[in-house]
C-alpha cells in the first residue's frame, strides 16, 4: 500500500511535472526548433534525435531524484517513528518507494519519447521513432530506480552525518551532475574508461542505443570515436545502483530525526 | 508501560542548558497530565519517548524495550505532526496508509474526522490545513488504530472550545495509557482522576492528582511542610497543600502564576 500512495504523491506533484516534463519538452523544442537542426537524412536525423532524447531522459530523472529527495527530507521524523511504531520496514520502505519512483521514471519516460518523436519528427520532415521503444521504457524505469536511491543516500546521509543547512545544494547534486556530465560530452569527449564508469554517462548512452539502434560513439556531439560496448554500461550502471541500494539499507536504518526547520535557516 | 530514568537532554550537546533534567517518570494503567509554561521540555519529554530525540544520558523506554531499539510496536501513537509526513498525501491518504501501516482499519479516524467536522480536510494535503486543523488531525491519529498507549502534546491548542469538550470526552473514554502535555489549565477539572505533574525547566515535580490542584497553593521559597519544592533559573518555589501564597488552580496557566508569585 505504501508504494501506492508514493505513487499517488509524485504522480500529483506539479513541481516534477512542470520541471520532468514541461522543461523537458521546452529543451526538446529548443533542440528541435531552435538550435542547428541540420540534418539532411533520416539515419542523420535519428542519431540527432537520439543524442537530444538522451540527454534530456538523463535530466528528467534528475529531476525525480530532486523531488524524491525533498520528499524523504520531510519525512526524515515520519521514518524515525513508523520504524519504531508502525509495521514499516527500513527493507519495506526502500522496495516499496524505488519501485514506486521507477514507475513515474517510466511514466515521465514515455512523455518523453512521445513529445521527442513529435518534435522532431514535425521539424525534419522523417517520422523519427525510437528503435527499441520498450526498451527507452525500460531504460527509464531502471533510471527512476538509480535516481531514487541516490537521493535516498545523499539526504539521510546529510541528515544523519551533517548540519541540514546544506540540504537544498545536496537535493539539486543529481542536476548537478547530469548537466555536467551531459553537457561536457557533448562539448568536451570523455575517455571511454569514464563514460563506462559514470552512471551519468552510462545512462544517456544507453538511452541513445534505445533511441538510434546503434551503439553510442564515443564522441556524441559529431559521431566519431570507437563505439561503446553496451553491456559494460549496463553493468556498470547496475553496479551503481546495487551499491546505492547497500547504501540506502544501510543508512535508512540508521536515520535521524531532525528539526526539518534547520534546512530552511540562512 | 512508559518510563524514564534519569533522563536528561541538554540543548546543543554537552555544554547546552537542559532541556530535561534527571527525569524519571513511570506511566502503567494510568492516565497522567503534564502541565509546565512554554519552553518547559514538555514536548522533550514526548519526543525522547518517541525516539525522537535522545537522551544525552538516562533511558527512555516503553513496554520494557529501550526505545532506542525498539520496533513495530503498533500499540504507541502521538499527535505530533511531524510524525505523520511520511510523504505529501491528503489527509484521507495519510488515514488509510498509517491504519495500513498501523494493522488496523481506518473507519475509526475517517468517523472522528466526521465527528469533529473535519470532513473538508480530507481532500486537502496536511500543509493547506490551518494550525488548528492540522493539530486535531493529529489528535486523531494518535486516538485512532487501537492504541494502548497515547502520547499527546499540546492536544487543545488553537482547538476551539466545542472541538474541545469532544476531544476531551473521548480522551476520557479511551481505555488507554495516557500522556497529556499542556500549558493550559482551563480543562483540567475535567480530569480530576488523572495523574498530574508539574515540569518547569526541564525538571519533573509530583506525583499529584488532578483533584489535589484545588487544593494546592505556590509560594516564594521554600515553605516549611511544603509537598514539593521547585529549584528554577528565577528563583525557589514550593508548593503547599490547604493554605499558601497564590491558589495553581485560580491561575488560567503556569506562565502566569509564576509571574504573580515572583
Amino acid at each position: 500500500m505504501i508504494a501506492r500512495f508514493y505513487l499517488k504523491s509524485l504522480v500529483s506533484n506539479r513541481a516534477l511535472w512542470g520541471w520532468g516534463v514541461g522543461f523537458m519538452v521546452f529543451w526538446l523544442f529548443m533542440g528541435s526548433y531552435i538550435f542547428g537542426f541540420n540534418m539532411t537524412t533520416k539515419i542523420e536525423s535519428l542519431e540527432y534525435t537520439s543524442v537530444w532524447f538522451s540527454l534530456i531522459g538523463l535530466i528528467s530523472g534528475s529531476i525525480i531524484s530532486t523531488t524524491v529527495a525533498y520528499s524523504v527530507y520531510y519525512a526524515n521524523s515520519s521514518l524515525a517513528y513508523s520504524f519504531r511504531f508502525t509495521k514499516l520496514k527500513p527493507s519495506a520502505y526502500i522496495f516499496n518507494l524505488m519501485g514506486s519512483t521507477s514507475v513515474v521514471g517510466g511514466i515521465i519516460g514515455a512523455f518523453i519519447i512521445v513529445f521527442t518523436v513529435i518534435l522532431f519528427s514535425s521539424r525534419s520532415g522523417y517520422v523519427l521513432l525510437p528503435v527499441y521503444p520498450y526498451l527507452s521504457i525500460a531504460m527509464f524505469l531502471v533510471t527512476g530506480m538509480f535516481m531514487f536511491l541516490l537521493s535516498v543516500v545523499l539526504v539521510i546521509f546529510a541528515n544523519n552525518y551533517t548540519g541540514l543547512k546544506s540540504i537544498s545544494f545536496i537535493v539539486f547534486i543529481p542536476q548537478l551532475l547530469s548537466y555536467l556530465f551531459g553537457f561536457s560530452e557533448l562539448g568536451i569527449p570523455l575517455p571511454s574508461a569514464v563514460v563506462y564508469a559514470s552512471p551519468f554517462s552510462d545512462i544517456p548512452r544507453l538511452l541513445y542505443q534505445t533511441y538510434s539502434g546503434n551503439a553510442s560513439p564515443l564522441n556524441m556531439s559529431n559521431g566519431t570515436g570507437p563505439l561503446l560496448n553496451p553491456y559494460i554500461l549496463i553493468v556498470s550502471l547496475l553496479f551503481w545502483t546495487a551499491l546505492l541500494f547497500v547504501l540506502a539499507m544501510f543508512l535508512v536504518r540508521r536515520i535521524k530525526p531532525r528539526s526539518i526547520e534547520e534546512g530552511r535557516q540562512v | 508501560m512508559v518510563e524514564l530514568s534519569n533522563v536528561s537532554v541538554r540543548y546543543d550537546g554537552r555544554n547546552g542548558n537542559y532541556a530535561l533534567e534527571n527525569v524519571n517518570l513511570k506511566v502503567h494503567n494510568e492516565k497522567v497530565v503534564v502541565i509546565g509554561p512554554n519552553g518547559s521540555g514538555k514536548t522533550t519529554l514526548l519526543k525522547v519517548l518517541l525516539g525522537l530525540v535522545q537522551a544525552d544520558s538516562g533511558q527512555a523506554s516503553i513496554n520494557g524495550v529501550d526505545v532506542r531499539t525498539i520496533r513495530g510496536e503498533t500499540a504507541v501513537s502521538t499527535n505530533l505532526a511531524e510524525v505523520y509526513r511520511l510523504m505529501g498525501n491528503t489527509v484521507r491518504d495519510i488515514i488509510r496508509l498509517y491504519s495500513d501501516l498501523k494493522g488496523s482499519d481506518s473507519g475509526e479516524a475517517e468517523e472522528l474526522v466526521y465527528r469533529f467536522g473535519l470532513e473538508a480536510t480530507l481532500g486537502k494535503k496536511i500543509h493547506q490545513l490551518s494550525s488548528g486543523e492540522q493539530k486535531m488531525v493529529g489528535n486523531i491519529m494518535s486516538l485512532s488504530f487501537s492504541p494502548s498507549i497515547i502520547l499527546m502534546d499540546e492536544p487543545f491548542d488553537n482547538v476551539d472550545q466545542g472541538r474541545r469538550l469532544k476531544l476531551l470526552d473521548i480522551i476520557k473514554k479511551s481505555s488507554a495509557d495516557i500522556i497529556i502535555n499542556t500549558h493550559e489549565f482551563d480543562l483540567l477539572n475535567r480530569l480530576e482522576d488523572w495523574t498530574l505533574y508539574f515540569i518547569i525547566e526541564g525538571k519533573i515535580f509530583g506525583k499529584f492528582l488532578v483533584s489535589q490542584l484545588k487544593n494546592l497553593y505556590l509560594n516564594r521559597g521554600e515553605v516549611p511542610g511544603c509537598v514539593s519544592v521547585m529549584d528554577t533559573s528565577f528563583g525557589k518555589f514550593s508548593i503547599t497543600e490547604n493554605s499558601g501564597a497564590v491558589p495553581i488552580a485560580a491561575a488560567r496557566n503556569l506562565n502566569s502564576i509564576f509571574d504573580e508569585v515572583a
